[in-house]
């Protein structure tokens, strides 16, 4: 499966709205069946030059639980990154699980004086859950409204 | 009529567990979406949130002069659905209204 031109704002969010981003991207994300399953191994994307942004704005809620200057640090320059490099590593498992290994270059002018930081970021996260939890609203509804009608 | 609250929370969560949990599940109020269902409901309260909680662990932060800062993080993302439901609601929601 190509990926060409997609929007990384539309694909974070799906996320919610802790996260923006600018940018588009291009890859291939070689899918194959293993037992009737979707699986991709192997899939590679990244960010068309010149770049782009990325916000995360839920850092406050974030640096409650973050014990340590690492960990708020490494949050903190997400808040307005300004990356020239986006280059993903994506695994995705017939459980669902997709891992993505982030390759993320570029400053945010507001941490060290935008000096360069090579953020290296691997995300795990279960796809099936993301779909059900954003499905969940309507489909309770709908049931619901049903349910009220007989 | 006294109303008393009750949640129904469902965890559709856990890969085998992270190493570290640093940041539990946020409250409801801080990404708790509610939704108001039929006017026809008078009093009645139905309420959903989907939350995404972030799992982070033990980050590196190198700093070296005139070198790049190199971050790296390992992120695990996991999302959950909560419903409550108020007890007057509660005889319709039964196991068999065949909402869950």
């Amino acid at each position: 499966m190509k990926v060409d031109g997609l929007a990384l704002d539309k694909l974070l969010a799906l996320e919610g709205g802790d996260i923006e981003g600018a940018g588009t991207l291009d890859g291939n994300l070689p899918v194959s069946l293993v037992n009737n399953a979707p699986v991709i191994h192997g899939g590679r994307v990244r960010a068309r030059p010149p770049g782009g942004t990325i916000a995360y704005g839920a850092v406050s809620s974030i640096a409650e639980y973050a014990r340590g200057p690492g960990l708020e640090f490494a949050f903190n320059a997400l808040k307005d990154f300004h990356y020239t490099t986006l280059d993903a590593d994506v695994e995705y498992a017939a459980d669902t699980t997709m891992k993505l290994a982030v390759r993320l270059y570029g400053r945010n002018p507001t941490v060290e004086k935008g000096r360069t930081i090579h953020y290296n970021l691997n995300v795990s996260e279960n796809v099936g859950d993301l779909l059900r939890s954003l499905r969940a609203s309507t489909d309770v509804s709908d049931r619901f409204a049903k349910r009220l009608s007989q | 009529m006294s109303v008393v609250p009750k949640q129904r929370t469902h965890h559709m969560l856990s890969d085998g567990g992270p190493r570290c949990y640093l940041a539990p599940s946020p409250s409801p109020s801080e990404h708790a979406v509610l939704r108001y269902i039929s006017p026809a409901l008078t009093g009645a309260l139905f309420v959903l949130g989907m939350s995404a909680g972030i799992t982070a662990c033990t980050p590196t932060v190198r700093v070296a002069t005139d070198q790049p800062i190199t971050i790296n993080l390992n992120v695990n993302i996991k999302h959950e659905i909560r419903i409550k439901v108020d007890k007057e609601l509660d005889g319709v929601l039964n196991k068999d209204s065949g909402l869950f």
